[in-house]
């Protein structure tokens, strides 16, 4: 066994102990040491009280957000969670095909009933349930024509340049750094070099 | 200045490096080939000229029918290429 898989396989019972820690509330996890087996026996036998754990989360996104601050990161030892339009939006930042799917809302006008936001108020809303927005509330303004439909979000778009509107004093252009007109942008011709 | 040779090769040569530039995402864009052209031709003989009536910009351009004129001109901190 070569060095690489030795700190393979180090990290991977490291790995192992951190996940069983927490789960482990009622027995002693601490003497589960780095044994693989005593590991997979003792997830088995705790699953109901991860199932159980999950349920007391009506939002899956709640649970994962918990999960992954635990340290539960393992997918294959952990019960999948089934992503929906409500939780998507906490639970995972960017999923682009949902993003083209949703609705942005400045073309068709959605119902009245549809457009109320499911949200609990401070007062009645439980501690252990996070407030989400749905994601349909992401509207543009009325009457407004939406030209980034469909792109992403925190993205930086760059119009593609034509070959047009060249200088043609070009001592002109080389004052002010480019041929094209359209990217002379004399931004500070304003504030203090006005004066 | 619209008369000073050493201008026609400053003004030149930047534009034939804009329009480059633009040509390196638009490889196949052809007004910008066209006045790619007309640029070039304007700034090999922008440059002719200077070499022509002032002296060698370049390693390149020194005529030997007139010596080593590299080294006559004045340097650029003793006033040349001003």
């Amino acid at each position: 066994m070569d060095n690489y898989q030795q700190n393979f396989q180090r990290r991977d019972m490291r790995r192992r102990s951190n996940q069983i820690q927490p789960v482990n509330e009622t027995t002693a996890g601490s003497d589960a040491g780095f044994d693989t087996d005593a590991i997979d026996s003792m997830n088995t036998r705790n699953s109901n009280m991860v199932q159980n754990r999950k349920n007391m989360y009506e939002v899956d996104g709640a649970y994962n957000t918990m999960m992954s601050r635990a340290s539960f990161s393992r997918s294959q030892r952990m019960p999948q969670t089934k992503m929906d339009d409500n939780n998507f939006r906490s639970a995972m930042p960017y999923n682009r095909k949902k993003m083209e799917e949703m609705p942005c809302g400045c073309q068709d006008k959605m119902p009245e009933q549809e457009r109320k936001i499911p949200m609990n108020t401070p007062m009645n809303m439980p501690m252990n349930k996070p407030m989400i927005k749905p994601i349909q509330e992401r509207t543009c303004a009325a009457g407004e024509v939406c030209r980034m439909e469909g792109c992403a979000l925190a993205m930086a778009y760059i119009p593609d340049q034509e070959f047009r509107e060249v200088f043609e004093d070009l001592t002109h252009a080389l004052m002010v750094g480019t041929i094209f007109s359209e990217l002379d942008k004399p931004f500070l011709m304003g504030g203090c070099s006005k004066k | 200045m619209k008369n000073d040779p050493l201008m026609d090769v400053y003004k030149y040569g930047f534009a034939l490096i804009d329009t480059a530039l633009f040509l390196d995402t638009h490889p196949h864009d052809q007004a910008a080939l066209e006045y790619y052209e007309i640029v070039r031709d304007n700034y090999a003989q922008a440059v002719r000229v200077y070499e022509e009536n002032v002296g060698p910009l370049t390693k390149g351009g020194v005529n030997v029918n007139d010596g080593w004129t590299w080294v006559k001109t004045p340097w650029p901190w003793e006033g040349g290429a001003c």
